[in-house]
């Protein structure tokens, strides 16, 4: 008596070729658009690199310059824009720990830092300015970091050491 | 076609006891939406909660009949626990904050009352370094039940599928004051 | 002939009454049973009932929450709440103490963490002005003027201000009492939100009171 596979031979190698269809579907369809991450990532050379339509320079980063609750001390950051007739606005900056997975945002909001010591987010159509970035780091955390600056479906890296 | 007595009776009894399997099943099966219920979690030894956006700890329960806000000349009166908690973020800080602040209690699911000028609810969190604030729950005056239950979830509405941190409250343990001023959310160790 | 029909009127009475009838007879009976109950318990009264007619500073109460009228103004601007009437146009303030009689906290304008009470705003709102047509959407806040939107916590009593803009002519011909704020019932319902999830709405159902408004000093 032939097994019942060999009797029903057409069925299932029509079932397995709907199988791999219905799957193959699916994922050309649904799963590959979805997985495209279309920004690139622009490396800053020499800590320079250039971003929503300015050029960006990180000029220095210095540990503790502003008052931090015991536990945390601040570390900022200071970034010369060329700015230019170009220029357009670029996202929030976030620093990032090069070996590890957590990720700090700008806090000069909750800390004390003078408004005229330099610009939280890049400008328009401007002349040449500084930026200020200030992050409250815990005190467990030494480097190195990447910063991260968006911009116009571009984020420029910008690896810190301080 | 002729069968004998006992297994005549097979069919039923089959029948009966699925029709029975069928029901006992349907009962315990839970209903359709909790497929998409949030995860819970507890706090550990130290007290501290850590769920995928939100690390906290409760560090002080205060049940009062007046509350105030520092700065503010906002007041009001009525069955108030105010609960103060240090908040931060375990990973990242990018859209890190207390979505929803809610109070399980008899049954009665309250939010962190929208009243008072200054709540940590929304408030944004930060990685390594403790947020401490003040949520308020304004309660009705025939509460029944002595414990209660804080949910706290990273964003706003409850997320499915995602971190809910449950702190147990005992309301009964809980200290009592005539009035407790409701400071802004600071920066630092509690 | 008469013969022929009493035999056959015999022969249909036995064939009725017969055993292998039995099950026939169970079946009538069950559903004379069920028609008997369904009228018996008011199944054939009218579905609507009139509307209770409450005056200023009484309660009336729905299935999910309570609403009482405390005051009633019509002015053409709140600063507090940087409200303002468009010209020709006025504001009617109402003055409400409600209550949310429902398991879950919930919000009067919008909605607070999954639960949509639609009081006010929407095709379907529970509290509606009748006798008067608003030209806008209404808008509500505290009594105790926090600015956050309101949010009624289960067995808490809120003073809530709800704000409808009318035109200037409704506001003259206000003092009649010709107008109402119509309280709706409503049932909660739960269900599936497109790209969301699960939320709790408050669907309007039966008209359940109409609340006098003092008139406007």
């Amino acid at each position: 008596m032939t097994p019942w596979w060999r009797r029903q031979r057409v069925a299932l190698i029509a079932l397995l070729v709907a199988a791999v269809a219905v799957v193959g579907v699916h994922v050309w369809f649904d799963v590959l658009p979805a997985a495209t991450d279309d920004t690139t990532v622009v490396e800053a050379r020499d800590a320079t690199a250039e971003v929503a339509g300015q050029s960006l320079s990180l000029d220095s980063a210095r540990w503790d310059e502003f008052e931090a609750p015991t536990g945390s001390r601040t570390l900022s950051i200071r970034i010369e824009s060329g700015g230019g007739p170009d220029a357009t606005m670029c996202g929030q900056f976030t620093l990032a720990e090069a070996e590890g997975d957590r990720v700090w945002t700008n806090a000069r909001s909750v800390l004390d830092v003078p408004f005229e010591a330099g610009e939280s987010y890049c400008q328009e159509e401007s002349g040449p300015y500084a930026i200020l970035v200030v992050f409250l780091l815990p005190d467990d955390v030494e480097g190195p970091f990447v910063l991260e600056v968006p911009g116009d479906g571009e984020v420029a890296r910008f690896p810190v050491d301080p | 076609m002729t069968r004998r007595p006992a297994s005549r009776a097979v069919p039923l009894l089959l029948g009966a006891a699925l029709v029975i399997g069928a029901g006992v099943v349907t009962a315990v099966t839970g209903p359709e939406a909790s497929l998409l219920d949030p995860f819970t979690v507890g706090a550990a030894d130290d007290g501290t909660a850590t769920a995928r956006t939100l690390a906290a700890e409760v560090t002080e329960v205060t049940r009062t009949e007046r509350v105030t806000v520092a700065g503010s000349e906002w007041e009001a009166e009525g069955d108030w626990l105010v609960i103060e908690l240090a908040v931060s973020a375990p990973t990242t800080e990018e859209d890190a904050a207390i979505g929803v602040a809610s109070l399980l209690v008899d049954g009665r699911l309250f939010q962190a009352s929208e009243r008072p000028p200054a709540t940590l609810v929304g408030t944004d969190l930060r990685v390594g370094t403790d947020t401490v604030g003040m949520v308020a729950f304004e309660l009705p005056a025939d509460l029944r039940s002595g414990t209660a239950e804080l949910r706290l979830s990273g964003r706003y509405p409850t997320p499915e599928l995602d971190d809910v941190i449950v702190f147990p409250i005992d309301l009964a343990d809980a200290a009592t004051a005539s009035a407790v001023e409701i400071e802004e959310p600071r920066l630092g160790a509690p | 002939m008469a013969a022929g029909v009493r035999d056959a009127a015999a022969g249909a009475t036995r064939t009725a009454l017969s055993r292998r009838a039995l099950p026939f007879w169970i079946v009538a009976a069950a559903i004379i049973g069920l028609l008997a109950g369904f009228i018996g318990f008011g199944g054939l009264a009218p579905a609507s009932r009139t509307p209770a007619i409450v005056t200023a500073g009484d309660e009336a109460r729905t299935s999910l929450y309570t609403v009482t009228v405390l005051d009633t103004e019509i002015t053409d601007a709140v600063e507090s709440q940087f409200l303002e009437a468009e010209p020709g146009e006025t504001l009617l303030l109402v003055t409400v103490r409600l209550e949310n009689l429902s398991d879950r906290a919930v919000g009067v304008d919008r909605s607070a963490d999954r639960v949509e009470s639609r009081m006010i705003t929407g095709r379907e709102p529970l509290l509606e002005l009748s006798g008067v047509t608003p030209t806008g959407t209404a808008r509500s806040w505290r009594a105790d003027e926090s600015r956050p939107a309101v949010i009624l916590q289960p067995g808490v009593p809120a003073d809530v201000t709800i704000a409808w803009p009318i035109s200037d002519d409704d506001a003259a011909a206000f003092d009649e009492g010709t107008v109402r704020l119509d309280a709706y019932d409503a049932v909660e319902q739960s269900g599936q939100v497109i790209l969301s999830a699960s939320t709790i709405t408050w669907r309007r159902s039966e008209l359940s009171a109409q609340l006098d408004l003092e008139a406007a000093p």
